[in-house]
């Protein structure tokens, strides 16, 4: 009916992924010896209440990082904005912590819990004097004056400018600011997607050959499964894993589900992520209405959103704009398919296992469904990931950036 | 999956040869537009009066002309779609480009097409800085990034110019629909009915709030004296608040006052004291006017001064304001409006007409039947689409000569009335600064071209039907369907440019082929 594959062996891949190297085809990182300044990273994201996205980016930047060069993690947000984020105050301003890769254990079991056991490592006092002597990295907003010898930006996406009805007025005036004035005080910028380089051509002040795109890796399971063991691949799991907030578009999927006629009534919808901001509960009239399955799961640790990944017939993401898209190359590492929207940074997916629809249009959701079950479901392989999606490599691109190459 | 509409083909005869042969068109069956508009006509009446609503009208008036041109695919959030929208207009062999009418504020630009802009700019500054922290709002910025602007008239160009956007710009007027070259000529008797509700004015309803706007500082207050809300908000003050928690004070004061907003919203924006009328009737010699209330720039107070006292008491000269808002703002406008004119306590025999429902083409094709003259008395304008269709009708201005009508508008088939630059700020600045100007009408000179307009068609029917048909003929060379088809057509054909030209446009330069996916 829905053209899945009929052998299970070939629904529980993740471990012949791993037995073809696909974890362990690491590059070796050069070492230099020859650098001893280290680098500071300024690390706000980490001090969230869940990472996410961007906590998830940063957390595995800092481990891929670690590997190359000496970190002094920094945090420059205090006051009203810290509050008005919730930022924890594991880190605060004037503090710095010190890491070096020997002392720094892998992600893979749990990003979140890593994150914080780093954040509890010794602090000392802020060394402005040997900060001018280093290399910076902004991972999210920055300060209206340079500190650092060289000093990176990353730029995630430019939503706050192009959706801006799906952001708090704070967000969109912070990140006004950084995109029209204080990101053009970096020397240069590490774009995570190519589109997001195109949009800082049109609307960021730096030059075009200050930004640099490159893509990061998975969030989770980088070096190996967060979920040890073997996992069966359900027929009937309809995977997203988003926050719920207006850009992620969650209205039209659980409109489209609910509605649809293209999956078969057993198919059930299962939603991991945290309720962030502007979250409306318009679909629950709808929801109560009828008799398919969504499950909302909040948060889950990785260890079970490996499983999940490993266990859905397919990912959905309906977003209406993003700067990478986690969720897609997480389902992709986990050899899921995906259907997904066709817009911004999502496009650069492109390939087996990824099925195309307009975010705007419930129908080409359908269709998108109907040619992924032509094709016939179950695992996908795709031998790009590994060449194409790398903390490695972005650290690398990073840390070149960083020493002004 | 998708039925992309197929183009329809311009009769041999009238379709002008293509100047290129490029990337962009191998030939016209594979040419397409996406085009990102601000609504769709399902949204329409809805999303009236709301920003940027006019780039609709002017969609729609280009539409038959674009798909001449080729293929059109029409999206709305293009952010979210556009590059959909190419992705699939390739994967049917279609070359498309993006055609934006939205205003360079909103417009999205594609890596994946060349971006074509149709912005309407009404001062003679462009944005060229970051306002309100949003660099989108440096149309500057903007326009330089694209491949092509079309502007409705020159005087937007020219503001373009001057600002030094680098980007080709080309002058392509608003088309007409070819319906109002068709309305019958206005004749004196005539009576015109329209099914549409209105208000008109004055009421009695008016005449009575008038006399009691004014309270009796001696009478007892009508409520008998401090009502709950206000004892209530002393002892909040007085008892509770000393006994409560920082946070949980802030907390109740913030939901009161938003309660209280809402409150006061819901009160001021009741009509229900006057009286709606089912349809309208009109006779006489009647002036309309169509705005959208909320843009300061249409400057309702001087339209709505001058009428009612060049035409005081002549009975049988009526003004109909159509107002271009949706059901939700309906209200609100209708308050700021009325308010308005209470305050002023003109008395007045002459008829002033409200309309605020969506009218359908047709309703709007009656409507300049039954007018007289087209009145407009805005600050400045990027075009005024009605003083153009209301000219092609027949149906003389009265109007300043500014701006975009500087293109058109001429004396000999209206009234001009006299204006003078003062400064002004650009309508999405939350700062007002200053940085631009606009045009301040004089008033006396409104005052005197309505009396005189009047005295026109009532005593010199000759003079009245000279400007009608020079008004018509007008509009014809400029701005019918077949005036605007060669302008339109050089337009975009000069971004179809040979391949191994290396000037040609950057973004015209994008790869056609995009990610192959599934």
């Amino acid at each position: 009916m829905q053209g899945f594959g009929t052998g299970q062996g070939s629904l529980a891949m993740p471990e012949a992924r791993l037995s073809r190297g696909i974890f362990g085809r690491r590059a070796p990182i050069p070492r230099r010896p020859e650098v001893r300044a280290p680098v500071y990273v300024e690390v706000s994201p980490l001090l969230t209440l869940h990472i996410t996205g961007i906590g998830r980016f940063v957390a595995r930047m800092v481990e891929a990082l670690a590997k190359l060069t000496p970190l002094r993690l920094v945090t420059t947000i205090n006051g009203a904005h810290a509050q008005n984020m919730s930022l924890s105050t594991d880190l605060q301003t004037g503090e710095e912590i010190a890491i070096s890769a020997a002392d720094l254990p892998a992600a893979d079991e749990d990003v979140g819990r890593w994150a914080k056991r780093l954040l509890k490592r010794p602090h000392q006092q802020h060394d402005a004097e040997l900060a001018s002597r280093c290399a910076g990295i902004y991972t999210l907003l920055r300060p209206p004056a340079r500190h650092f010898r060289r000093e990176i930006s990353v730029l995630y996406d430019f939503t706050p400018l192009i959706v801006p009805w799906a952001h708090v007025q704070e967000t969109r005036e912070h990140f006004g600011i950084f995109f029209s004035e204080t990101s053009g005080l970096s020397d240069a910028a590490v774009a995570i997607s190519k589109a997001t380089k195109d949009d800082a051509q049109w609307l960021s002040p730096l030059p075009p050959e200050a930004v640099v795109a490159g893509y990061p890796g998975p969030s989770l399971c980088v070096h190996r499964h967060a979920c040890a063991g073997r996992v069966e691949r359900s027929r009937n799991i309809i995977l997203v894993v988003s926050t719920l907030e207006p850009r992620k578009n969650g209205r039209l999927l659980l409109d489209w589900f609910l509605d649809t006629k293209a999956l078969s009534p057993e198919m059930e919808l299962w939603w991991v992520g945290p309720k962030g901001w502007l979250h409306e509960h318009s679909a629950e009239t709808h929801l109560r209405a009828s008799k398919k399955q969504v499950r909302f799961l909040g948060m889950v640790p990785d260890r079970e959103l490996c499983k999940l990944y490993r266990r859905a017939a397919f990912a959905v993401y309906p977003s209406l704009y993003e700067g990478f898209g986690f969720p897609v190359l997480d389902a992709l590492w986990h050899e899921t398919p995906v259907v997904c929207a066709f817009n911004s940074s999502l496009q650069e997916f492109a390939g087996p296992g990824v099925h195309y629809f307009d975010a705007c249009d419930p129908a080409t959701l359908d269709d998108a469904c109907r040619e992924l079950f032509a094709r016939g479901a179950g695992s996908v392989h795709r031998d790009d990931l590994c060449e194409n999606y790398s903390w490695d490599k972005l650290a690398r691109t990073v840390y070149a950036m960083c020493d002004g190459e | 999956m998708n039925n992309l509409p197929r183009p329809k083909p311009l009769p041999a005869a009238t379709q002008p040869p293509l100047a290129f042969r490029g990337p962009y068109s191998s030939s016209a069956d594979n040419r397409a537009l996406v085009v990102s508009s601000v609504f769709t006509h399902a949204e329409a009446v809805e999303q009236i009066g709301q920003q940027a609503y006019s780039y609709w009208f002017v969609y729609r008036a280009f539409a038959p002309l674009l798909e001449r041109w080729g293929c059109t695919i029409e999206i709305t959030r293009p952010e979210s779609r556009l590059d959909y929208a190419l992705w699939r207009a390739r994967a049917q062999n279609l070359e498309p480009m993006h055609l934006s009418f939205l205003p360079l504020h909103v417009t999205y630009l594609t890596a994946h097409a060349a971006n074509i802009g149709f912005p309407f700019w009404e001062f003679p500054d462009l944005p060229s800085a970051t306002i309100a922290n949003n660099s989108r709002n440096n149309w500057k910025r903007i326009a330089d990034r694209m491949a092509l602007l079309m502007t409705a008239s020159r005087f937007t160009r020219d503001t373009f110019v001057r600002a030094g956007v680098k980007t080709p710009i080309h002058v392509v007027p608003v088309p007409i629909q070819p319906a109002y070259f068709d309305v019958p000529k206005w004749e004196a008797g005539q009576c015109v009915r329209l099914n549409c509700p209105c208000y008109i004015f004055p009421q009695k309803a008016t005449q009575k709030k008038l006399v009691s706007a004014g309270s009796d500082p001696w009478a007892p207050p009508a409520d008998g004296g401090p009502g709950f809300f206000s004892q209530a908000k002393r002892t909040y003050k007085g008892y509770i608040r000393p006994k409560l928690p920082k946070p949980l004070d802030r907390c109740l004061t913030t939901l009161t006052r938003a309660a209280k907003i809402a409150y006061l919203a819901s009160k001021e924006a009741s009509t229900d004291e006057f009286e709606k009328t089912p349809h309208l009737d009109l006779s006489g010699i009647v002036y309309t006017s169509v705005m959208n209330p909320f843009d300061p720039r249409k400057n309702w107070g001087d339209l709505i001064t001058g009428f009612l006292l060049a035409m005081k008491d002549r009975e049988d000269a009526t003004l109909v304001i159509k107002l271009a808002v949706g059901e939700q703002l309906e209200a609100v406008a209708l308050e700021g409006i009325l308010g308005y004119y209470q305050s002023l306590g003109i008395d007045h025999r002459c008829k002033m007409i409200l309309i605020t429902d969506y009218l359908s083409d047709a309703q709007m094709l009656e409507l300049t039947r039954a007018s007289t003259y087209y009145l407009c008395t805005s600050h400045a304008e990027g075009a005024c689409l009605p003083l153009q269709d209301f000219a092609a009708a027949g149906r003389p201005g009265i109007a300043p000569l500014h701006t975009a009508m500087r293109d058109y508008f001429r004396d000999d088939f209206g009234f001009v009335v006299a204006s003078h630059p003062e400064p002004t700020y650009f309508p999405h600045d939350p700062e007002k600064r200053l940085g631009t100007s606009w045009e301040r009408l004089v008033w006396q000179s409104l005052y005197q071209q309505l009396r005189t307009s009047y005295e026109v068609a009532k005593a010199d029917r000759t003079g009245y039907r000279a400007m009608s048909v020079r008004g018509r003929e007008r509009m014809a060379d400029y701005a019918s369907l077949e005036a605007v088809w060669p302008r339109l057509v050089t337009a975009l054909d000069s971004i179809i440019v040979p391949a191994f030209a290396p000037d040609r446009p950057v973004a015209a330069r994008m790869p056609a082929a995009m990610c192959k996916a599934s």
